[in-house]
């Protein structure tokens, strides 16, 4: 048994990180220091897509500079914003270097697109209750992981 | 201390993205999986691996060398990083009940058939977070008790110890969920 599950813990060392997430990862990261400008050079079909999360990324900042008794709700809410800059940056790639795909996954894929710039938009976001801001954004955040999974599908 | 680290740091100090680059290429794979291994789920393992070098970025300015690998500096975010996770989702597992069930002794050849790497990942996120940190740094990035001493801020002996129970458990749980 000890040999077994020793050989199977070192084996683990085998697990690794999505390439695609890791390049974007470290691009974003790196971008840090020499400011934002890079990040929003987009192609047509993100564009959108990445002007309403910069919105949402104010948004969030503005909650968080001010001290208020949803300061968890704020946390959360600029967790999830993180997530979906990743995710944003991720998709991007893969729709930058996605093959050919059918009518069908295109269609989808403008739909998915479509319901994100929907949640984060910034009348939808203009909204006195933290919590309701906070439940846009977790939906934003779904949308975009069903939209990475139909993307990595291809 | 890798070969030509220090000077990489160093440049990374001062604010020099591509060594920061180098960096991140050499530590965030392991960095990944030990967060990985903790959380259970590839997307939030992403997300806080993400946030690990950022953090790491951001504060590079005050980061002094002080004999230890740059890895256990990342390690040491990384920890964080798990806790405050568990902590602002509130969904984590009561930790402290899950380790005080009561397992029965069991037969190591019952489970030795089927083990697989999925049933021991599984068996690794139900571990406190203290006996996941000592699994995943001694036996599957094979470090020293003395390595693993400087990122848990425990001693030697203390890891030599907490090796032994950590193993333990994580046969217990196997054994429970087999």
């Amino acid at each position: 048994m000890d040999d077994k599950l020793i050989k199977i813990l070192k084996e683990m060392r085998t697990i690794e990180p999505d390439r695609a997430f890791s390049m974007h990862s470290r691009e974003r990261i790196i971008s840090v220091k020499k400011g934002w400008a890079g990040i929003f050079a987009l192609p047509a079909m993100g564009a959108r897509i990445m002007v309403s999360a910069a919105i949402l990324l104010i948004i969030v900042t503005a909650y968080v500079t001010t001290p208020t008794p949803e300061e968890n709700i704020v946390v959360k809410a600029d967790e999830i914003n993180t997530s979906i800059q990743i995710k944003l940056k991720e998709i991007e790639y893969l729709i930058n270097n996605q093959p050919v795909v059918d009518e069908a996954t295109s269609a989808k894929v403008e739909t998915l697109l479509n319901n994100t710039v929907a949640q984060l938009d910034t009348s939808n976001l203009d909204s006195k209750n933290p919590e309701e801001v906070l439940k846009k954004i977790e939906d934003a955040e779904h949308t975009l992981k069903e939209l990475r999974r139909l993307l990595k599908k291809q | 201390m890798l070969d030509g680290e220090e000077k990489l740091i160093h440049e990374a100090i001062k604010g020099e993205s591509s060594s920061f680059g180098i960096l991140y290429d050499r530590y965030q794979p392991q960095i990944y999986r030990f967060i990985y291994l903790k959380v259970s789920h590839r997307e939030e393992a992403e997300d806080l691996t993400h946030q690990v070098f950022l953090q790491a970025w951001k504060k590079m300015e005050s980061y002094t060398f002080q004999g230890f690998p740059f890895s256990s500096w990342l390690y040491r975010i990384a920890r964080n990083q798990v806790i405050d996770h568990y902590r602002t989702r509130k969904a984590h597992l009561d930790i402290e009940e899950m380790s005080e069930i009561k397992m029965t002794e069991f037969v190591t050849s019952e489970i030795d058939k089927n083990l697989d790497m999925n049933q021991v990942k599984s068996a690794i996120a139900k571990l406190t977070p203290e006996h996941q940190d000592i699994i995943i740094l001694r036996f599957v990035e094979d470090m020293s008790p003395g390595e693993i001493a400087v990122i848990t801020g425990k001693s030697p002996v203390a890891i030599r110890l907490l090796q032994h129970r950590a193993l333990k458990n994580l046969k217990k749980i196997l054994h429970a969920n087999g």
